[in-house]
């Protein structure tokens, strides 16, 4: 059997220019559906559809209400979760309490929550976040615990022989430690967040990105739709890749 | 795994009077539901209409009891059950193509690491279209959503094992069969059920939320249809049910983690 070239110059540049492929394939696949089949609307058309709706400043508006919200959620379920996490990872009675709540919630489909929302917090914003939230924290505070659990115990000693404060322990040593596990629930998290919140848009909103694409799939507007849908997949694409960045210069 | 804990060792003394750890979870959950029925007593939770758990409780068995309700549960049970075998599948069979082949693995593992951060659910409008109301468009969204993890976590688990397994299957002069039955499958096993777990989970998250959006029967779709029709205690019935299934759910797959890696460790 050969060996896997992985590594070598020319197994890069194939690496490369397949990478730069895989999109190229998909617009391709997408392009070549639509010409099969009028239920799939053309690519220039979902692009032309979309940018239409933003330059007369109608799709603005929910663009920025889905963003606000998924970005509210996440930052909350970020500011909560991961002090909570450490918090609770650092003793072993807590944890011992606490994980199996968090691992057992993970399971529960999210959306079942919405009327619960609905009915606190009336169709707003605010039931969008607190959907986010509810999704988000799940796997940040999971991801905390698990990361804080599994830093190295020979460094925790190490600060503590050089005399340092549990805060500076915390900060200096146990975070840093702990932040690639974290990092991953945080891209996790955003995701679910996103998810939630076009979800919650699906089903009851007075603005977002969610909600137009309903009202294009009522009215049959599918460039419109199709173009949408992309949108999303973007934002999701985009948000995972500035958590992906600051992960990498966090390691640095 | 290392157990961290923070505090400078203290006198064995305190963990005496500790209750055991699911007792405390138990206190939590009662708390929380005391909490909840005080709020509606008081009459603090009376303008969002939210019902009283005991209301709830006493509503459960008529609600249990009707036929409506097991074949919602029936409906959303086999939408996921066919989702799901169908993302194991192919994420198992996807994924030992992929860790077989590391030059593709290679190229597509960002795309395959970014399918992560797509909201699946947002294809549901393009499938209802194409394929019109049923349950196809809310299988293959819940397809979609499960098959992710399942492949990456099968591709990641057998790209680690193989080197150093296949150099055992060498030394031991087996077949090829022999050594995907005996060595490799044993091996990948354990490491593949975190995968398999998440995919379920997806998909049973992507099918109920299916059913919310568009849908003519299943759990989902019954909570958002009393939710519109205002009759609040069957719809917390309603979710607190699936609440409760879910966590079920999530203790199985729990109890069939710790068998498979008791006998293999």
């Amino acid at each position: 059997m050969t060996t896997p070239t992985v590594g070598t110059a020319g197994a890069r540049g194939l690496v490369v220019a397949g990478r730069i492929a895989v999109p190229l394939v998909l617009v391709a696949a997408w392009a070549a559906a639509a010409a099969v089949t009028p239920e799939i609307a053309p690519v220039a058309e979902s692009v032309r559809a979309v940018a239409a709706a933003w330059a007369d400043g109608t799709l603005r508006p929910d663009v920025l209400d889905t963003l606000q919200a998924v970005v509210a959620g996440f930052a909350l379920s970020a500011a909560a979760g991961i002090p909570f996490g450490v918090w609770a990872a650092r003793g072993g009675y807590t944890y011992q309490v606490v994980e199996p709540l968090f691992a057992g919630t993970a399971a529960v489909p999210r959306i079942v929550l919405l009327p619960v929302f609905l009915s606190l917090f009336g169709i707003t914003v605010d039931a969008k976040i607190a959907m986010a939230v509810s999704a988000a924290i799940v796997p940040i505070v999971l991801t905390s615990m698990a990361g804080t659990r599994t830093v190295n115990p020979t460094l925790v000693k190490l600060g503590r022989s050089l005399a340092m404060s549990r805060w500076a322990l915390l900060r200096r040593v146990i975070v840093p430690a702990a932040l690639p596990v974290i990092m991953s629930g945080l891209r996790i998290g955003f995701s679910l967040a996103l998810l939630a919140v076009i979800l919650s848009e699906f089903v009851a909103a007075t603005r977002g990105i969610g909600l137009r694409i309903q009202a294009a799939y009522s009215l049959q507007q599918l460039p419109l739709m199709y173009g949408l849908v992309v949108l999303v997949v973007l934002v999701g694409l985009a948000g995972n890749l500035a958590i992906w960045l600051v992960e990498r210069r966090a390691a640095r | 795994m290392s157990v961290l804990n923070l505090d400078r060792p203290r006198p064995p003394a305190r963990p005496a009077l500790r209750v055991p750890a699911w007792a405390a979870r138990a206190a939590l959950a009662a708390a929380l539901l005391a909490a909840w029925q005080l709020a509606v007593a008081s009459g603090a939770a009376a303008s969002a209409g939210v019902p009283a758990p005991l209301e709830c409780l006493r509503r459960l068995p008529e609600v249990l009891g009707g036929a409506r309700f097991w074949s919602d549960a029936a409906r959303s049970l086999l939408t996921t059950a066919e989702a799901f075998a169908a993302a194991a599948l192919a994420g198992l069979a996807g994924g030992a193509v992929l860790a077989r082949f590391p030059l593709v693995a290679k190229i597509l593992e960002p795309y395959l690491v970014g399918a992560y951060a797509v909201p699946v659910v947002v294809f549901y409008p393009t499938f209802l279209v194409v394929f019109g109301l049923g349950t196809v468009p809310i299988v293959l969204t819940a397809f979609l959503m499960a098959v992710v993890p399942v492949l990456l976590t099968t591709m990641v688990a057998l790209g680690e094992l193989r080197p150093a397994h296949r150099k055992l299957a060498r030394s031991l002069c087996c077949t090829r069969g022999q050594a995907a039955r005996l060595i490799l499958l044993p091996s990948a096993l354990p490491l593949l059920l975190p995968g398999l777990k998440l995919g379920f989970v997806y998909a049973m998250a992507a099918t109920v939320g299916a059913e919310f959006i568009v849908a003519d029967a299943g759990l989902g779709f019954r909570i958002g249809e009393l939710y519109r029709n205002f009759e609040a205690v069957d719809m917390y019935v309603h979710i607190i049910v699936m609440i409760a299934f879910a966590v079920g759910c999530n203790s199985l797959f729990n109890l069939v983690e710790r068998i498979v890696r008791r006998d293999l460790t």
